[in-house]
């Protein structure tokens, strides 16, 4: 096989010039942003790296491409990859790709996030690390995917998994995978698992044991098998207990108080709502007046954190009547609102209360 | 990590710390040199203490037989420039030098983040036959392209090296270079490095004899190992050492990935960021005689850094 400089390839693929025999390229062939070309030479056997981030045109690679680090990204184009293609590393993001040959070998990474057309994946897929967030089409993972890494964050078609497959390390990124009601059994130990946003997940498996992270934040989950309990266990981002993710109604104003990380008593007062905890924390009156609806109520409630440099604003709130259904809100509001009709100003989208002067409410 | 300690041995000889009363010989000349200044030295009107320490050697004959010198802490305020102008204007009285190690200086002293390096290509005409050369501290450092045909072993160690030092690396022409390390550093303490200013080392065309080869302590640890993890000069290497930086599960699984890894001795990876069970992966190797340095875990998720910064 012949070995062909990165610049004189370069220079004959984009001038449309033939090659006469196999070639390889010791280097990195750079055709990135050229938007005009078509197609690379079938004689092309061997790249160290192949960079066509941006060929738009771009519909067709050689058979049995051997390149350590391939770039695709954004050949919108490009539909399908070759057969016998072994890369290192795919990156193909925001590309045209529906899916990936049965006998593509990519030892570390695939990354095919935003594939918007990817709706299959081949089974008996090996990787380190597949990426393929926002593959909005894709509604079911192969049978036998084998990987360390997998980032399937807002998939949100995806609902079914490969009947069987294995993980290494693990590290599971579903969150937004609104579609998701279930995980594999053979899912069984892994490292950090985000399921943030999975609304119809409401249990794991029985056998499942997470070492290391497991985000639960807005999941439909109610519990954590037990293999899970010495994880951290986090609600968007922030490290929480069991009571706080799954039995929020259980914590009282005093405990909210009381918590002296702000991360965490923000999600807290969150999690048990602002009307739970103003029933019961003491607090301050700012104003009081009489909307339609009845008494309004600007209330105060501060926190009493030691360290000044670590004090959380106070958490300040309208509470008010709505004139139509008679029902109590309790809406939050900046700190800095001093009057009900200012924080209702200010909730309705005005600055300046002077501006806000609704003729009804309904 | 920082340097509490002076160097004790370098390139293989016995370091001699001496006083200006003190005879620097007594053990013999095949001996590593200092000069440094001390504590205390280099206060306003004083004469320059590493210019007095070096004179003071000068006048002993053995000079022209010493292999190794050490130059240590020189005056703070002042860059390098003096200090490579001296051994210049008396490389006639170093004919065998073939071991230099410009700034050995403890944190104590001044912070690797502080040392003020300059323009040290003066020396490669001046000590040809220079075959050890370690360098502390970044800032300010020219190395020109290192002009040194029998350079074996070249060290740099760095708390932010500048991307145009680490490019001239790259391209310099050292036929006998079997040792390279360099500590690359933080963004915040000058590290200008991408992976695009490695590219030379994808296959370290320029260094045929090359067996060991560090590009460590940086804060794009993980991308320098996915880089490298396809470099073909692994094939020909012994050891990889990619320690002292941020290094994460993602860089681990690239090199775990990497398909030259088995032409590999040892992997070097102390002092990183990945979990417990990448790194019990990686343990698994030694099964296949590739020893893997995975000691000193970082157990920080949310805040990591490199070992050597300031």
């Amino acid at each position: 096989m012949q070995t062909v400089t990165a610049d004189e390839a370069r220079q004959r693929l984009l001038a449309g010039l033939p090659f006469d025999e196999d070639f390889q390229i010791a280097g990195e062939l750079d055709l990135s942003g050229e938007t005009s070309l078509t197609a690379i030479s079938p004689r092309l056997q061997q790249a160290w790296s192949l960079n066509l981030e941006g060929c738009t045109h771009l519909t067709s690679l050689p058979d049995g491409l051997h390149v350590h680090r391939l770039n695709l990204n954004g050949c919108t184009a490009l539909k399908q990859l070759p057969a016998g293609l072994v890369a290192h590393s795919l990156q193909a993001k925001n590309s045209g790709l529906m899916g990936l040959p049965d006998d593509v070998q990519v030892a570390y990474k695939i990354d095919l996030s935003d594939c918007k057309a990817l709706v299959s994946l081949p089974n008996n897929l090996h990787t380190g690390s597949l990426i393929i967030k926002g593959c909005t089409g894709l509604e079911r993972l192969p049978d036998g995917l084998h990987f360390y890494f997998l980032d399937a964050s807002n998939c949100t078609h995806l609902k079914t998994w490969g009947a069987d497959g294995h993980v290494e390390v693990g590290n599971l990124n579903l969150s937004g995978c609104t579609r998701l009601t279930y995980l594999p059994d053979w899912l069984d130990k892994i490292a950090q698992l985000n399921l943030r946003g999975c609304t119809e997940l409401q249990q794991l498996p029985a056998n499942l044991t997470v070492v290391s992270v497991i985000e639960v934040a807005e999941s439909g989950l109610t519990a954590i098998p037990p293999g899970c309990a010495d994880a951290e266990l986090r609600w968007r981002d922030v490290l929480v207990d069991e009571r706080i993710a799954f039995h929020p109604e259980t914590l009282t104003a005093q405990e909210i108080m009381d918590e002296a990380n702000i991360e965490r008593r923000r999600v807290m007062l969150d999690r048990l709502g602002y009307e739970a905890f103003f029933k019961e924390a003491q607090a301050k009156e700012l104003d009081r007046d009489v909307d339609p609806g009845g008494i309004r109520r600007l209330l105060q409630v501060e926190f009493q954190d030691k360290d000044r440099w670590r004090r959380d604003e106070p958490v300040v709130c309208l509470s008010v009547i709505c004139p139509s259904t008679a029902r109590h809100y309790i809406i939050r509001v900046p700190p800095t609102m001093q009057t009900c009709r200012q924080a209702a100003a200010w909730i309705a989208g005005f600055d300046n209360p002077e501006q806000y002067n609704p003729v009804q409410e309904t | 990590m920082s340097y509490v300690n002076h160097a004790r041995t370098f390139a293989g000889y016995p370091v001699v710390e001496w006083e200006l009363e003190d005879d620097p010989f007594a053990a013999g000349v095949n001996v590593a040199v200092t000069v440094r200044n001390d504590w205390g030295d280099d206060g306003e009107g004083v004469e320059d203490t590493w210019i007095t320490k070096f004179n003071t050697l000068l006048e002993y004959k053995q000079t022209e037989q010493i292999p190794a010198l050490i130059v240590g802490m020189w005056h703070y305020e002042k860059t390098v420039s003096y200090v490579v102008e001296a051994l210049v204007e008396q490389r006639a009285r170093f004919p065998k030098l073939k071991a230099l190690f410009v700034g050995d200086i403890t944190s104590d002293e001044n912070e690797i983040s502080w040392i003020q390096q300059g323009d040290l290509s003066p020396l490669w005409d001046a000590f040809p036959n220079l075959e050890y050369l370690t360098i502390r501290g970044g800032n300010g450092l020219d190395l020109e392209p290192i002009k040194l045909p029998k350079l074996k072993s070249l060290r740099i160690e760095s708390g932010g090296l500048g991307a145009e030092v680490v490019r001239s690396i790259g391209e310099a022409d050292l036929p006998e270079l079997e040792s390279l390390v360099l500590w690359l550093g933080a963004e915040r303490y000058g590290a200008t490095s991408t992976i695009a200013t490695l590219e030379r080392f994808y296959d370290c065309a320029e260094m045929p004899k090359l067996k060991y080869l560090g590009l460590c302590d940086s804060d794009i640890q993980d991308a320098i190992a996915e880089f490298m993890a396809t470099a073909p000069v692994l094939q020909r290497l012994d050891v990889l050492d990619l320690s002292l930086g941020m290094l994460t599960d993602e860089g681990a699984l690239a090199l775990l990935t990497s398909p030259y890894l088995r032409h590999l001795k040892k992997l070097d990876l102390h002092h990183h960021f990945c979990s417990d069970a990448m790194v019990a992966k990686l343990d698994e190797l030694a099964q296949s005689g590739i020893e893997v340095d995975t000691s000193e875990p970082q157990t920080e998720r949310d805040w990591r850094f490199v070992a050597v910064g300031e």
